[in-house]
């Protein structure tokens, strides 16, 4: 029987099969590249949203994990990878930019929720192009399931102390940034 | 033999019928254009941004067709209750700096006294996609972005960015989104802004009703490409 099928040119079924196999997993695997340039997916789950994303060990303190997660932040806009970043952020987080004014609310700009945060990633941060986004000088205080965070702005070539506030929660043992405020030194 | 032969058999169903599965999101997407082909309409993708995919795209069916191998002066003056006109662009900066192919700019009125604006610009370039949000700030509005959803008549929501910009006793209320001819997105094929601006003569939510109006009469309906 192998002899016949090799003779009308069809491979033997055991090696058939893992090649139909193997089709079918490329087939996935093209289709999963045509369709998942956005940002994350409607079914995500929280173990890939904010600090639960980075593999951290278990042992890492809260205080720890926040601080990575804010460098997380600025490696990901160094690396303009758009669909990790917005997978730090909850999604009714906001981003506020008080224009060095921060008792003044009337000049803010604010961008509520990811599809604006994806938004001002894409159009406003990723242009620069910085070669380091990291903040400085973190003062991380805790308080139950939330987090402020205060630290020296540092994008690029701009070095601006105090000039950032960050909020982060804590979902399900994951730390998920809330909202930042910049741009609160004076000018 | 027979068990033997039974079982290939078997196992190439399930394989045929995994890869169907594995594709059956494109195949309905192709097939969406052409089932709605007996119907008079258009399908084209919208999403919130141009330079990337984001679950927010979704084909569209539309009354018109918006893309560059149409005019889009076409666009009726006449849509349901509203009437507009065309207002031409009197800044010559615009069309300096974004080079569009196309630039529409409207103002549409309807029996009760609503009114907005509608702004087509369609293109090939990114050049010519400037985000509105970056032009109120630069004229020194003050701008707060999010996004809505808005639903359509016959099924589904559009998804766009929602624009809420200040500047003295002014206040323009601005749903925005992304028409791409079909799911590839080749920047070469063109692409379209859409966009609609309110001013302030009613709550937001009240906006978000008048706009939607407006919209049902050229979008029918919509649903997420994946």
């Amino acid at each position: 029987m192998k002899v016949m099928t090799q003779r009308m040119g069809w491979p033997p079924l055991g090696k058939l099969i893992p090649r139909l196999m193997l089709l079918v997993i490329l087939a996935a695997c093209s289709s999963s590249n045509e369709e998942t340039q956005g940002y994350g997916t409607p079914d995500a789950t929280l173990s890939g949203m904010g600090s639960c994303k980075l593999s951290l060990a278990e042992t890492v303190s809260d205080e720890e994990a926040i601080v990575a997660l804010l460098n997380a932040e600025g490696d990901y806009v160094v690396q303009q990878d758009i669909t990790s970043l917005v997978t730090l952020w909850t999604d009714n987080g906001r981003i506020i930019d008080t224009d060095h004014t921060p008792a003044d609310p009337s000049d803010d700009q604010t961008w509520q929720g990811k599809d604006a945060i994806r938004h001002r990633y894409v159009h406003r941060v990723f242009p620069g192009a910085p070669g380091v986004a990291q903040p400085l000088d973190l003062l991380v205080s805790i308080s139950g399931e939330k987090a402020v965070v205060t630290g020296t702005t540092r994008i690029g070539d701009e070095v601006s102390p105090v000039g950032d506030r960050w909020l982060l929660v804590k979902v399900r043992d994951c730390w998920m940034i809330q909202e930042l405020v910049f741009n609160l030194e004076p000018k | 033999m027979r068990d033997t032969a039974f079982r290939s058999v078997v196992v190439l169903a399930l394989l045929a019928g995994a890869l169907l599965i594995l594709r059956t999101p494109r195949w309905l997407g192709l097939a969406d254009q052409h089932a709605d082909s007996g119907e008079a309409g258009f399908t084209f993708v919208t999403d919130i941004d141009y330079w990337r995919r984001t679950e927010r795209e979704q084909w569209v069916k539309t009354t018109v067709p918006f893309d560059p191998i149409h005019d889009l002066d076409q666009v009726p003056l006449q849509l349901g209750d509203w009437r507009g006109e065309d207002v031409p662009e009197t800044n010559l900066e615009v069309f300096v700096s974004l080079e569009p192919d196309q630039y529409v700019q409207r103002w549409y009125r309807d029996s009760v006294g609503h009114s907005l604006w509608l702004t087509l610009i369609g293109g090939r370039t990114s050049r010519s996609f400037h985000p509105p949000d970056l032009c109120y700030h630069a004229d020194g509005w003050q701008v707060s972005l999010s996004s809505r959803a808005i639903p359509l008549n016959r099924g589904g929501e559009i998804h766009g960015l929602w624009l809420e910009a200040h500047k003295h006793e002014d206040e323009h209320r601005v749903f925005y989104f992304y028409l791409f001819p079909d799911s590839g997105r080749n920047q070469s094929d063109g692409m379209m802004l859409f966009k609609l601006t309110s001013p302030h003569h009613a709550s937001i939510e009240q906006t978000l009703a008048i706009q939607s109006d407006f919209l049902s009469q050229l979008f029918v309906r919509a649903r997420p490409t994946r």
